[in-house]
């Protein structure tokens, strides 16, 4: 039975063309699996029954030979998708109970593949956190436990914190995410899996509750680098219901990924080592750029100089967006609503009420970098410094192919942490945030331990719609790594096989 | 440029959250830490630097003049807190 | 009418400056982002996609009809168009606007510097400057009288593509402001890019008025917001003119606001405290791109611009001779003028003015019709003004076949046969009415070869009168000069 909670996706999409075993069975494995993992609070709603019932129609196709790529293959969704009749919350009190009648256009390219929704994922509220702390929902745990301090419950990394909780703790094979400023790379880092998040455009954000709606950029979660570009290549559409979706074809990321990158040329940027980061870290970096040395490519040192700048640019832009996008939670059309006599009363308490800390605490800084006397001197600038970021890249892509670098700066902290400081909270999005501005495609492998047994991540960033030199690079380091770290929640369930 | 108790309330207002007299210290020095760290771009000249506003280089890409969204009145209404009619109902705006 | 409209206060007079920003809603099937209808009516929140409503993760699409409907009113305009142009959300909360924004253009519109020329009532033209023409959203609507303590809401309208247009402060008279918004609703509707209809609120006007005295610079503006017809613009910019006009020589000083106009009251009310600053936050829409356009289509979109008023005023004074009133009435709608076109090719185009103007406009006004539904087409009425011309009826008796085409439908030519209202010819049947009014008024016809001339008209009267109009008036003449004269 556990069986099925170790196979990969591609794996599990072997044995059920082969009909070795059937969607029924791999489905009821992970409900049962959601079940036992309950503590971890990855999942905000669970779909069961359309879960089961997605499996038998799954099998009956399957027992005729035809199916998807991704046939009865459950799939955690993160409940920023919406999904049509099933509850979609972006995590807060304010969507509380809302139900989508329309389905988002990456969900519906899964449903179309064959996918299984599983259930909706733990999320901090409208994705903005970096520690799935701020959920109305309550905080996601982590699978994972430090040697130091194995009773202390650690963050999954956020905000696709369920998403990352679920497939580390066995609880789905693969999950969706979405990514603004790290937001799939940070806790796939954390909890010692892979997440991708593809060029912006990829992937569509029609159904998307919207966060920043120039960065934001749903992508796979999932175990190995295998398992993301199959999710990828299926999430991955252009979109005419989305002005910013890109045309270009998405090549096949399965065809060049084995491929030797003999001749590749990898940079790697000084100014990510910055001098916060600790030992460690810096240690594993290392090892990543030797493993991909041996493998035959070519190491460059390069420098991006308005690297530094690039976290206040982000939470300039980022928040300036959030705040317009989330103008529309008004207790008018849907969602909570704070009855009061008059209209502006009725607003400002459904709001208020409506959103947690952090999202509040965004949605005015943002509407100041916005308001007339700082416009220039905050949002303006900012978008002259994602100028500048984007000619660093420009200027490194003529000399290299893709860009090594840490995921994050340390590993997983305790659930509580950097809760009042929110700048030290920021800070996590230091290395994946420059990708983001930029909308370059960048994956997070899983390579190694920390002192305290947590999983440490390496960021690959690959050029504008180059996706298939990110996996290539990402599944050399995953070869060269053989991470094969297990938290000690899912070792037990491998146990009593 | 920092912010004080009186812009804080101003962007309170302008974004209809509620800032309640004993959470204001602790909201305005947190924007406060933000706000310092953005701050920090005044070090780069960015005078001769063109502002990015879209990073896809796309242009707008333009649907043809049909109607498709017919019958949606339910997919529009039926998450509404209150309806009367097909109608919004919302408290009364005094004009 | 005066050369230059002054108002006269206590301190000597005063001139106005006026701006107008006119709301267009385009002429469209679906709205300018989203695929609802953007018919006019229908019942609450049935012509509302998921955008419209703002619901979580719908994005905008943009409409290319209602981004060509906005070149081609650019180009009639004689606007720079610009080939990029971008879409900014404008925010403020408010019940009618679902996502707390409005999509709207700002610092980059669809086209700047345009002109309009008025035709002034003392024959001078006028030009007036256009600043800017941007495409924007209109809001959802809000009821009122349903209950006392609750506001209703219908997002019909939410979403509807409109042209907002501002004109330069270079109005200078409640008239001029009158004459700018006939002009430009009369150009939209020659190219059919919006209907113009106020009371259906297709065109809604904004109205920037300021005082000052001559030769100074012009003052403080104040904004009154959304009129709705042409006659309260009138009204509004009096009352606001000298409401100003009363503050400034009472020593006070003139705030920049914004308000309504109260027709019922004709009176100007402020809309909008003062203390309530407006901060929009204008920013570039993250979810569209900017709006790249080619040369090669504002090229083709100018070529297929149909004649505007202006040229087509002045080409039919010259082709047809007609006077500048007549001309005014006829270029008035582009029907109408497509109907007078086509008349005056198959007649007299004078005469086919005068008739077109008087008699046709007149029965079509008395039976609540428009020229659209006339039961007389240009071909019926020009065969009824050439047997005018012909000589084979009168002009009095065209009327009467006027009124029977006007009321069945039938051809000219039948009615008259029917009814033998032709112009007989006949001159022994004449000669023989002439004969006996002769011997019937025997001492005029004395008075007559006595020496008292004027009786002929008399003669011939009476000869009409007796051949009910049938005698064809220069056969009579001819008949008594050589009965009387002989
Ligand atoms: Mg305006
Ligand atoms: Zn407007």
């Amino acid at each position: 039975m556990n069986d099925f909670l170790n196979l990969s996706l591609a794996e599990a999409r072997t044995r059920l063309a082969a009909r070795d075993i059937s969607s029924t069975e791999l489905t009821k494995a992970y409900l049962d699996r959601i079940e036992a993992t309950a503590s971890l609070n990855a999942y905000i709603t669970i779909t069961h029954e359309q879960a089961m019932l997605g499996a038998a129609q799954s099998d009956a196709r399957l027992a005729k030979g035809e199916g998807g790529i991704l046939e009865g293959i459950g799939i955690a969704v993160k409940d920023l998708f919406c999904t049509n009749g099933v509850q979609t919350t972006a995590a807060s009190r304010i969507l509380d109970g809302f139900i989508p009648m329309y389905e988002s256009t990456v969900t519906t390219n899964l449903w179309n593949a064959g996918a299984i929704l599983l259930g909706k994922t733990n999320l901090d509220e409208f994705a903005m956190g970096s520690s799935n702390t701020t959920s109305y929902y309550g905080a996601v745990e982590s699978p994972w436990r430090s040697t130091d301090a194995p009773d202390k419950k650690l963050v999954p990394g956020g905000s696709s914190g369920g998403s990352a909780a679920a497939v580390a703790a066995r609880s789905a094979i693969a999950a969706i995410g979405t990514d603004t400023g790290g937001s799939i790379r940070q806790p796939a880092s954390f909890s010692g899996i892979v997440g991708m998040k593809p060029t912006y455009g990829r992937c569509s954000r029609w159904g998307i509750i919207a966060f920043a709606s120039s960065l934001d950029q749903a992508g796979p979660m999932t175990r190995t680098v295998e398992d993301a570009s199959i999710l990828l290549q299926v999430m991955a559409s252009y979109d005419p219901k989305d002005s910013t979706s890109a045309q270009a074809a998405m090549p096949n990321l399965l065809s060049d990924l084995n491929k030797s990158i003999k001749g590749m040329i990898i940079g790697v940027p000084i100014e990510y080592q910055i001098d916060s980061l600790p030992e460690e870290t810096s240690k594993i970096w290392k090892q990543g750029v030797n493993w991909l040395k041996s493998e035959g490519a070519d190491i460059v040192y390069i420098s991006m100089p308005h690297t530094k700048y690039a976290l206040a640019t982000y939470y300039i832009i980022a928040p300036a967006e959030a705040s317009s996008n989330l103008a529309r939670y008004d207790g008018v059309r849907y969602g909570l609503r704070i009855n009061e006599k008059n209209i502006t009363d009725m607003y400002t308490h459904t709001r208020t009420e409506g959103f947690g800390e952090e999202v509040k605490r965004r949605i005015l800084l943002g509407t100041y970098v916005l308001s007339s006397g700082y416009y220039d001197a905050y949002y303006l600038k900012a978008q002259k410094m994602r100028n500048l970021l984007y000619q660093d890249f420009n200027q490194a892509f003529e000399k290299v192919d893709t860009i090594l670098t840490p995921t994050t700066p340390s590993d997983a902290f305790e659930i509580g942490d950097n809760k009042d400081d929110p700048l030290k909270m920021y800070l996590q999005d230091v290395f994946t945030v420059p990708a983001s501005l930029v909308g370059l495609p960048s994956i997070s492998v899983p390579v190694g331990l920390s002192k305290r047994g947590l999983p440490i991540g390496l960021q690959v960033i690959g050029r504008m719609f180059d996706e298939n030199s990110v996996v290539r690079i990402g599944r050399t380091l995953e070869r060269a790594a053989q991470f094969k770290a297990m938290t000690a929640m899912v070792e037990d369930t491998t146990k009593d096989e | 440029m920092s912010i004080d108790n009186l812009t804080a309330r101003k962007l309170a207002n302008l974004a209809r959250i509620e800032i309640s007299e004993d959470q204001l210290k602790d909201v305005v020095e947190n924007l406060r830490t933000i706000i310092r760290l953005f701050d920090q771009l005044d070090e780069v000249d960015t005078l001769s630097v063109k502002p990015m506003t879209d990073i896809t280089g796309h242009f707008l890409s333009q649907r043809d003049d049909l109607v498709i969204d017919t019958d949606c009145q339910d997919k529009i209404i039926s998450n509404a807190p209150k309806v009367d009619h097909g109608f919004f109902v919302v408290p009364r705006i005094i004009d | 009418m005066n050369e230059s409209y002054y108002i006269k206060g206590k301190t000597g007079l005063w001139e106005v400056a006026i701006g107008l920003e006119l709301h267009a809603r385009i002429i469209s099937k679906a709205k300018l982002f989203s695929g609802s209808a953007s018919t006019f009516g229908g019942d609450a929140n049935t012509q509302v996609s998921l955008l419209d409503a703002a619901m979580p993760g719908m994005l905008p699409v943009i409409n290319r009809k209602c981004v060509e409907q906005a070149l081609r009113t650019s180009l009639a305009l004689r606007a720079k168009i610009n080939l990029h142009s971008v879409f900014e959300r404008k925010h403020y909360f408010y019940a009618d606007l679902p996502h707390g924004y409005q999509i709207t253009q700002y610092k980059d519109p669809i086209a700047n510097d345009g002109e309009l020329l008025l035709d002034l009532p003392n024959g001078k033209i006028k030009s007036v400057k256009i600043e800017r023409l941007q495409l924007e959203q209109d809001a959802g609507k809000l009821l009122h009288e349903q209950n006392p303590y609750t506001t209703y809401l219908d997002l019909n309208r939410a979403g509807i593509a409109l042209m907002e247009i501002v004109s330069k402060p270079d109005l200078s008279s409640p008239e001029e402001a009158k004459l700018y918004v006939n002009k430009l609703r009369l150009i939209m509707r020659y190219i059919g890019t919006c209907d113009g209809n106020m009371q259906e609120g297709s065109l809604r006007v904004d109205v920037n008025v300021s005082v000052n005295k001559p030769g100074k610079p012009l003052g403080t503006y104040c904004e009154i917001k959304n009129i709705n017809s042409v006659r309260f613009i009138y009204q509004a910019i009096e009352q606001e003119a000298n409401r100003q006009i009363n503050i400034l020589e009472n020593g006070c000083q003139i705030y920049k606001e914004t308000c309504l106009f109260d027709p019922m009251k004709n009176k100007i009310q402020s809309m909008r405290s003062k203390e309530e600053a407006h901060d929009y936050r204008y920013f570039k829409d993250p979810d569209l791109p900017p709006l790249v356009l080619e040369q090669l289509l504002i090229d083709e979109l100018n070529n297929e611009l149909p004649e505007l008023p202006d040229a087509k005023k002045a080409r039919l004074m010259s082709e047809f001779n007609l006077s500048s009133y007549d001309v005014n009435i006829l270029v008035e709608d582009c029907t109408v003028a497509d109907w007078y076109e086509q008349l005056a090719k198959q007649s007299n185009p004078k005469i086919a003015a005068n008739w077109m103007i008087s008699e046709l406009f007149g029965a079509l006004n008395k039976a609540g019709k428009n020229l659209s539904d006339s039961p007389i087409s240009p071909k019926a009425l020009s065969e009824l003004l050439n047997m005018i011309e012909n000589g084979y009826i009168s002009g009095r008796i065209a009327k009467t076949v006027f009124a029977v085409m006007f009321k069945t439908g039938k051809s000219a030519i039948s009615i008259v046969k029917e009814k033998n209202l032709s112009q007989t010819l006949d001159h022994s049947i004449i000669e023989n009415i002439i004969d006996n009014i002769l011997i019937a008024h025997a001492s005029n016809v004395k008075k007559y070869k006595e020496g008292k001339h004027k009786l002929f008209s008399f003669f011939v009267g009476e000869a009409i009168k007796k051949s009910q109009g049938r005698a064809n008036p220069n056969v009579v003449n001819q008949l008594l000069r050589d009965k009387l004269d002989s």
